[in-house]
């Protein structure tokens, strides 16, 4: 990041001699740590891998065309630089108000080896100690921060640091198998005992559950099942063609949801694990909300889409390496948790239904046809109260109906990452078809 | 070549000082990577380069790897990443060595990259249809060294193309060993058919007979055997060796995997651990012949031979991958397959697969297809998937094609490693898939 200023200026200068006015420099490094332990091989495998990265990206352009190019030795403002076709490129202006996020771990030093093996170890003591054959067929653990700078020929002159760990889970036990993906904001955020303990449940379900009956009724999901209902939602609510699909799912009265479902995304949503001032291009992040009490407001748009797209727009362009030109996406996308309502509350609420723990796959999402189909297990709940495990069902419907079905809204919000970070409470939801045909599971 | 000028004798002699058991494997890879691309779409620049370069070095012992990769050369880089992978203070210091490699300072150019998606365009125009689409092409360039303990071989160079076409029903992806006419014309004939296939009606779900043209028996194989016998594959459920000898199908299924027959372009003599490749069978007469082995999974068998470690970055570790994929060719005329699978469905052409390694199951998904009538293909389908078990989708082949060629090349990305694959297969016939829409 040193000289940046001046290395800039000389980029600037000598790309405008080829009339590329607009021009804007990204640098990055970072460092991780990951650690793998995996069940291939007659002793097991252990990898540790430590990265160092360092990389810059330059966009340029002007109403003739544009170029991206990116790489990680210096580089040669009067070098061989490819011609700029297609697309024009026009960046955004400063923006006074952005103040640098400060992230509480930034500074803590990564996991050590011994650190993340334990960490691991202790999961699957905590996974075996409630179900002694279940193991661990891998287990990824990784932790790393990055600090970036962003100069343009607009003005725009941004830093940023990020911090971030992520976990990779996949147990089996009788032929039965679960995997989850997770985010924290470091390594030691991660309960891996807890976790240990939720693995061996869901094991359970798997191998001593049937199959659900099929029907309908009221159902409970999980956050980790509302998750996958949000991440299948997302032409809906990202990027212009979002107005279009949501005339498709409202109904008569014109709501797209229950008045109890509030959707929004927030860059730099407070202790977020992505949390940042502002986004790919400098521009300021900030909460916007999609849908609010049912009524859908707007998609989320970048400055460019904002205008032609008639909504507000917000610092959604994102970069998550040097490698790729920024594009629009959720930082933190979430259903909005009810601070009153104890998920606790809403099992016992059920007086026939289901509690749906987690998916089974992504499903299969089709916003603009209203359709969907999504293979969970969880339990059968009667009067309020788990009476057996259910290990493979299949809910399906009409996208509108789930949302418009949706009865009660938790105070428990958990985030996952699913291409992109994901964050739901517990939902209450009537109206769901089950459909008896049980997914593999 | 990038890394002619690089004195790897002070390399070799740094990582000698961290492998100091008799079993350990350690090596450095380097690698320079070019990528020129053009693309249209709102958020794309119209033209982009990525130049990067970096190293990992890797330290194997007992089953266990430490691997520090860096982004760049230099001497300090290289010292700080061999401290990361050391197990123990050397007991003797050498001089680090300056790991300096010339910059690259050849220009950014590839008209014929550019040229290319004209190229599609025009031969899409010869079809007399027309449909939005936006196509994105780039030229993929990669040198790669390795330096071992005792081994240092030669670098290699893969030079290649890929192209990607997103459209209203869905995308499109080539790996390409040249851009030219023919491949723009092969490739404009596929969108093309999955256009038409978009608009056709989709099948119902049952078993049916299937004749697989030689891109689509490429990706079936690729699953079915390919990734089937990768040892870290066979490893999930036992000992890879146990492998050897498993009758999987057919006498007429000869598979092969051999880096070194690959195109041109893509052409290797050693992997990316510095191992020789080898001409390998896979199946010989249905038969499980040599599991894909890279070091780690070959161990210390004598049963299995590496040669097949590949990997998609520096930042990664390699792992055992088939390159280069060959059905030798069958008895059977494609009128013989056609005729075989009366009622069934010709599918020239497979989008992607994905196997799942603990139970067997894989699926297929065919962006369109024909149905088969009195021997000859009929009319078009609409995207269908083929679905079902390894070890029962190999024993329902029932007859392989005569003429061979290269089809089928793409995208592989098991584990998250990115790798160009690339395939030379007859047609096949199969009695009995399900198939589903």
């Amino acid at each position: 990041m040193r000289d940046a200023e001046r290395r800039f200026a000389r980029l600037a200068e000598a790309l405008s001699r080829r009339r590329l006015a607009e021009v804007e420099l990204y640098l990055k490094r970072g460092r991780s740590h990951r650690v793998e332990l995996g069940a291939s091989g007659p002793r097991g495998r252990r990898l540790e891998v430590r990265t160092e990265e360092e990389g810059w990206a330059v966009r340029a352009g002007g109403p003739r065309g544009s170029l991206f190019s990116c790489g990680t030795r210096e580089p040669d403002p009067g070098g061989s630089w490819p011609a700029a076709r297609g697309e024009p490129l026009q960046l955004p202006a400063p923006h006074e108000e952005v103040s640098e996020l400060a992230p509480d771990q930034v500074d803590a030093p990564l996991m050590v080896e011994s650190e993340a093996i334990d960490r691991l170890q202790r999961f699957e003591t905590a996974l075996r100690r409630e179900l002694s054959d279940a193991r661990v067929l891998g287990a990824v653990l990784d932790d790393g921060r990055s600090e970036a700078r962003l100069l343009s020929s607009r003005g725009v002159d941004c830093f940023q640091r990020r911090r971030a760990a992520a976990l990779y889970i996949e147990v089996i036990a009788g032929g039965t198998r679960r995997s989850a993906q997770l985010a924290a904001p470091s390594a030691a955020g991660f309960d891996v005992e807890a976790l240990g303990r939720q693995f061996a449940t869901r094991l359970s379900i798997g191998r001593e559950g049937a199959p659900a009956e099929g029907g309908s009724g009221e159902m409970v999901l999980a956050p980790a099942v509302a998750i996958r209902l949000l991440a299948g939602l997302l032409p809906l609510l990202v990027g212009g063609d979002g107005w279009r699909i949501a005339r498709q799912l409202k109904n008569r009265r014109g709501w797209v949801g229950s008045d109890r479902l509030t959707i929004v995304d927030d860059g730099g949503l407070a202790g977020g694990i992505l949390a940042a001032a502002s986004d790919g291009e400098g521009v300021p992040t900030r909460e916007v909300v999609l849908i609010e009490a049912g009524e859908y407001r707007q998609p989320l748009l970048s400055w460019r889409e904002a205008a032609p797209a008639r909504g507000e727009s917000s610092g959604c362009m994102l970069r998550p390496s040097w490698r790729q030109p920024p594009e629009p996406g959720p930082t933190h996308l979430y259903i909005r948790p009810d601070s009153r309502i104890a998920p606790a509350d809403m099992i016992s609420s059920v007086a026939g239904g289901y509690y749906w723990l987690d998916a089974l796959s992504a499903g299969r999402f089709d916003p603009a046809g209203d359709r969907f189909e999504l293979p969970v297990y969880g339990f059968r709940l009667e009067r309020g109260k788990a009476s057996r495990p259910v290990s493979a069902a299949r809910i399906r419907g009409s996208i509108g109906k789930l949302l418009r079905g949706i009865r009660g809204v938790g105070r428990d919000c958990a985030f996952s990452p699913h291409g992109y970070l994901f964050g739901a409470p517990t939902l209450l939801v009537e109206g769901l078809e089950l459909d008896a045909t049980a997914p593999p599971g | 070549m990038s890394f002619a000028s690089l004195e790897t004798l002070p390399i070799a002699r740094s990582l000698a000082q961290i492998a100091d058991r008799e079993d350990d494997v350690a090596e450095v890879y380097l690698e320079r990577v070019e990528e020129v691309g053009v693309a249209e779409g709102r958020w794309s620049p119209g033209t982009t380069v990525r130049r990067e370069e970096g190293f990992a070095i890797r330290l194997v012992r007992e089953g266990e790897t430490w691997l520090a990769a860096r982004d760049g050369f230099g001497g300090e880089r290289f010292a700080a990443a061999l401290r990361q992978v050391a197990r123990a203070l050397p007991s003797a210091s050498y001089t680090i060595p300056s790991l300096e490699v010339p910059a690259l300072t050849e220009p950014v150019e590839a008209h014929e990259v550019i040229e290319f998606e004209a190229l599609i365009r025009a031969a899409v125009k010869q079809h007399l249809v027309a449909f939005p689409m936006r196509i994105e092409v780039r030229r993929h360039r990669r040198d790669v060294q390795i330096i071992g303990t005792k081994l240092v071989p030669e670098g290699e160079r893969e030079l290649y193309y890929s192209c990607r076409v997103r459209l209203p029903w869905g995308g499109y992806g080539a790996v390409l060993p040249a851009l030219d006419t023919a491949a723009a014309d092969r490739l404009a004939e596929s969108l093309v058919a999955m256009f038409r296939g978009s608009k056709a009606p989709r099948v119902t779900d049952r078993v049916r007979p299937v004749v697989l043209g030689p891109a689509a028996a490429a990706v079936f194989l690729h699953e079915a055997v390919a990734h089937a016998l990768e040892v870290d594959t066979l490893a999930l459920e036992g000992s890879p060796e146990a492998a050897i000898g498993l009758k999987l199908g057919s006498e007429e299924l000869n598979v092969l995997d051999d880096p070194a027959g690959a195109p041109a372009g893509a052409r290797r003599t050693t992997d990316d651990e510095g191992m020789p490749v080898l001409r390998r069978w896979l199946l010989f007469e249905g038969e499980v012949r040599q599991p894909i082995a890279d070091l780690l999974g070959a161990g210390a068998s004598d049963r299995l031979t590496p040669g097949a470690g590949r990997r998609a970055n520096r930042f990664l570790p390699p792992v055992p991958r088939s390159t280069h994929l060959e059905l030798l060719a069958g008895p059977h005329s494609m009128p013989e397959l056609l005729a075989s699978a009366e009622g069934g469905l010709f599918l020239p052409e497979a989008t992607r697969g994905a196997l799942d390694a603990h139970s067997g199951e894989f699926r297929l998904h065919m962006p369109y297809g024909y149905r088969i009538r009195s021997g000859r293909v009929d009319e078009a389908v609409g995207p269908l998937r083929l679905s079902g078990r390894v070890a029962e989708l190999l024993g329902v082949v029932t007859g392989v094609g005569a003429e061979c060629e290269p089809a089928g090349a793409g995208w592989c990305a098991k584990g998250g490693q990115r790798m160009p694959v690339w395939a030379t297969t007859p047609a096949m016939a199969l009695a009995g898939v399900e198939v589903g829409a």
